[in-house]
């Protein structure tokens, strides 16, 4: 059967979905660049789960923590490959800053409920901004409360192309709205996890 | 997972800008809520991003409701509040009705429109044949159809 055999209203979804279709390449493409697709298949992605020759829907649900490293490491290496427009002072024994940027995803048990954390570009720090949620509550509801979280200073070695410490040790501060700490941890940031 | 800001601003830009860069971190936030809720179900077959994009679509249509809702009373605030397009609004019917198909199904119609794959390349990526990828298509497709008539706006709210 072909599309133009197809029922009126079957036509009719068709059209819809591609045009859905076309915004959302367009959209990505605007967004993305032509980049966006260099996860596209399965291969890669397969071949490290061990299950090269399984594609598709045989392979089987993919577990939450796979997807873990390749974020890790895609923020690693884009702190440390990044361009720097101004050079670094050297530091000597000082500790310097982290310097990072893109986005990087960690999960904790920090109370209460759900917390995921995302960092921004920051100006010579890694800085979190913080989101806990309340589980129980609806979906859209107002977090419980917001707050930013800084890294310890990393001492990090002057000449880049040293490796970049791996892992990197975040100690983490979560603070209410007055500055109250809630809850205090430490999370590794590992490429190699 | 940097994909998701720029996609949001790509999409917020398209329609006029309605939010403000602080409101699109908050829309940024929420979509990252839901796309880390789901990644367990992200089986790679599809590019990341384009896994990504109808949380993103989502997300932010869902908070274009809420903004035009929200009371306007603060000082320079834009006078009138941005109305979905009918487009949109149908769009994300879609989306949330794709997500209730059948997994293999709702792949195949992903693939077939979003990813503009033929049905042999359908079938090369899934293991199948292409008149089984071309059969399962119509049957999702068929499906889906019977989702949005039965139940167009249930999941919306």
């Amino acid at each position: 059967m072909s599309v133009d055999e197809l029922p009126e209203d079957l036509r009719e979804l068709a059209g819809l979905l591609d045009e859905m279709g076309a915004v959302e390449r367009e959209v990505l493409r605007e967004a993305c660049g032509d980049g966006a697709s260099e996860f596209r298949g399965t291969e890669g992605l397969r071949g490290t789960e061990g299950r090269t020759g399984e594609r598709g829907a045989r392979g089987g649900p993919r577990p939450l923590w796979y997807l873990l490293p390749l974020v890790a490491a895609a923020g690693l290496l884009w702190i440390a490959l990044r361009p720097d427009p101004t050079p670094d002072p050297v530091a000597g024994d000082s500790p310097r800053l982290l310097s990072g940027g893109g986005v990087t995803l960690l999960e904790t048990s920090a109370a209460p409920g759900e917390v995921l954390r995302w960092s921004f570009p920051g100006e010579g720090s890694l800085v979190f901004d913080v989101r806990v949620l309340d589980p129980e509550a609806r979906p859209g509801a107002a977090p419980l409360f917001r707050a930013r979280v800084r890294t310890r200073e990393v001492q990090l070695p002057a000449d880049r192309s040293v490796p970049w410490p791996d892992p990197i040790l975040l100690e983490i501060d979560v603070l209410d709205e007055g500055g109250r700490v809630l809850d205090s941890f430490e999370q590794e940031l590992s490429s190699r996890r | 997972m940097q994909c998701i800001p720029r996609i949001l601003s790509a999409k917020n830009a398209r329609i006029g800008s309605p939010l403000q860069p602080s409101e699109l971190d908050d829309v940024a936030q929420d979509t990252l809520v839901a796309v880390w809720k789901r990644l367990p179900s992200f089986r790679g077959l599809s590019a990341l991003e384009t896994w990504v994009y109808r949380f993103c679509h989502l997300t932010l249509l869902k908070s274009l409701e809420a903004h035009r809702r929200a009371p306007r009373t603060e000082q320079g605030a834009e006078e009138t509040p941005w109305v979905p397009e009918r487009r949109e609004e149908r769009f994300a019917e879609v989306y949330r009705a794709l997500d209730r198909l059948p997994e293999d199904e709702g792949e195949l119609v992903r693939l077939k429109h979003f990813e503009d794959l033929s049905f042999p390349e359908i079938g090369e990526r899934l293991g199948l044949s292409p008149n089984t990828a071309k059969t399962r298509y119509y049957r999702g497709l068929a499906r889906l159809r019977d989702l949005l008539r039965d139940n167009p706006l249930e999941e919306a709210r």
